[in-house]
């Protein structure tokens, strides 16, 4: 499946395996937060932040250490599905997934302050998570199968990038960013929803499609990451094709891509063709909204395409 | 329908137990010991059925039967569907045990009520590892309407 010396561009660069994560770089960031948000939305009448604060500060590494643990702890608490280590399946079955950790993060250099854990899933599917704070959950179905194992390598490699990479903590601290807002902002929305409705939906779906993309960029992100970090692990190259070729082949078939047919309102009055191209707009544009998942994964050719690339880079010798 | 509120609050109270097996057990157990002197059903009927076993593999099947999801951390890819095939397969692999058999014909002289029966059924499978046959167990349940 992987050819070698593909020439594609590697759309999720993996520069460097693990996000500068530290105290400088936090606190460097605290210290953006209070300049540019001091008073919040305690002055309602403020100005409207600019996209470019409200950018920067979605960019910027400002959420403590100590909070994404904290955050992550909360999320595993709420995890019920866990093979307990010490029942008999855990015992047959945590020893793999253990050393297949300590053999991944062996390969990890580069300064940062996680302590990972890991837990396998009670789950026979193939899939994995990754939870702030490095908490790590392998199904059993990638474990209890010798024949899965190559996945399995590049599936905890990809949860390990997620982490280091802090991904879900830089979508917690967009969410955070967003929550900030001012009256004027409230006013001019509800003003504007009647008179020029495609114009703020056409806002929210920016928005959205600027968040949708942004997480699967991330996940292609940790795609190559993975990669990256299994080339260090696997001696021979053939071994990292294998273990790529499995993760792809374990995917959806590639997705037919079809746009979202604008539903017939057969009580409305004919309109000019002007109106009703307006009018269909209007209804595409709420159907995406609406009906496409803002959180998703990128596309199975997005991820083979990215995937193949990585490899030929690794094969040729070229780093970031 | 029945409320919704008594297991919730069961729910909320496993949370909050302890890590240990044995003390999430005993919060599990009085807590259907608890609701079954509020109300008869299935609740008590399982509390029966399990008799301080299993209780980390009924507090998984509890979750899913409720549709219970943690939402927060990302994947490695978008879940899959249920394989029912499969999950058919897994369910009679497992009835060739003997050992789960017989824990399910004990169960099946035990109780004539369906929701307590397969959710205890769930549990074992769950257990044992059986995890596509726990699957359709809970999903055929569900598919059938919640009290």
């Amino acid at each position: 499946m992987l050819a070698a010396r593909a020439a594609l561009q590697v759309v999720g660069q993996c520069r460097q395996l693990a996000a500068k994560v530290v105290a400088r770089s936090v606190r460097g960031g605290l210290d953006f937060m209070r300049r540019q948000f001091q008073g919040g939305t305690e002055k309602p009448d403020a100005e409207p932040l600019s996209d470019e604060a409200r950018l920067d500060a979605k960019r910027m590494n400002w959420l403590p250490m100590r909070t994404e643990v904290l955050y992550g702890e909360r999320a595993h608490a709420a995890e019920t599905n866990l093979l307990e280590r010490d029942s008999k399946l855990g015992g047959k079955h945590y020893p793999a997934a253990d050393a297949l950790l300590a053999k991944l993060l062996a390969q990890v250099t580069g300064q940062h302050d996680y302590s990972f854990q890991l837990f396998i899933l009670k789950n026979a599917s193939r899939n994995a998570v990754a939870r702030p704070g490095g908490f790590l959950y392998l199904d059993q179905g990638l474990i209890d199968d010798p024949i899965q194992l190559p996945k399995a390598h590049f599936a905890l490699a990809h949860e390990i990038a997620h982490v280091l990479q802090r991904h879900e903590t830089r979508e917690l601290q967009g969410m955070i960013v967003d929550s900030f807002s001012t009256r004027d902002e409230m006013q001019k929305a509800i003003a504007n929803v009647r008179t020029d409705p495609a114009a703020v939906l056409a806002n929210v779906k920016v928005g959205k499609d600027i968040y949708a993309r942004h997480h699967a960029d991330q996940e292609l992100q940790a795609d190559s990451c993975a990669a990256r970090l299994l080339a260090r692990v696997y001696n021979e190259p053939r071994e990292l094709a294998h273990a790529l070729d499995a993760f792809l082949k374990d995917l959806p078939a590639p997705e037919a891509q079809s746009a979202p047919a604008a539903a017939p309102n057969s009580s409305a009055p004919p309109m000019d063709s002007k109106t009703a191209t307006q009018a269909a707009e209007l209804a595409a544009l709420t159907h995406e909204i609406v009906a496409s998942p803002a959180a998703r994964h990128p596309t199975t050719q997005e991820r083979t395409d990215n995937l193949k690339a990585i490899y030929a880079e690794i094969n040729a010798g070229i780093t970031p | 329908m029945k409320s919704v509120a008594p297991i919730a609050s069961l729910l909320a109270l496993l949370l909050a137990c302890s890590a240990t097996q044995a003390t999430e057990c005993v919060g599990l157990i009085e807590n259907l010991k608890q609701e079954s002197r509020e109300q008869s059903g299935w609740r008590a009927m399982l509390s029966q059925l399990l008799d301080g076993q299993h209780c980390s593999s009924a507090r998984t099947v509890l979750d899913k039967y409720r549709n219970r999801k943690v939402v927060a951390g990302r994947k490695l890819e978008d879940d899959k569907p249920l394989d029912v095939a499969a999950a058919q397969a897994n369910l009679d692999q497992a009835l060739a045990d003997p050992a789960i058999s017989d824990l399910f014909a004990k169960a099946r002289a035990a109780t004539s009520d369906e929701i307590a029966l397969t959710l205890y059924q769930a549990t074992i499978l769950d257990a044992e590892g059986y995890y596509l046959a726990r699957d359709l167990l809970v999903r055929r349940l569900s598919e059938k309407g919640k009290d």
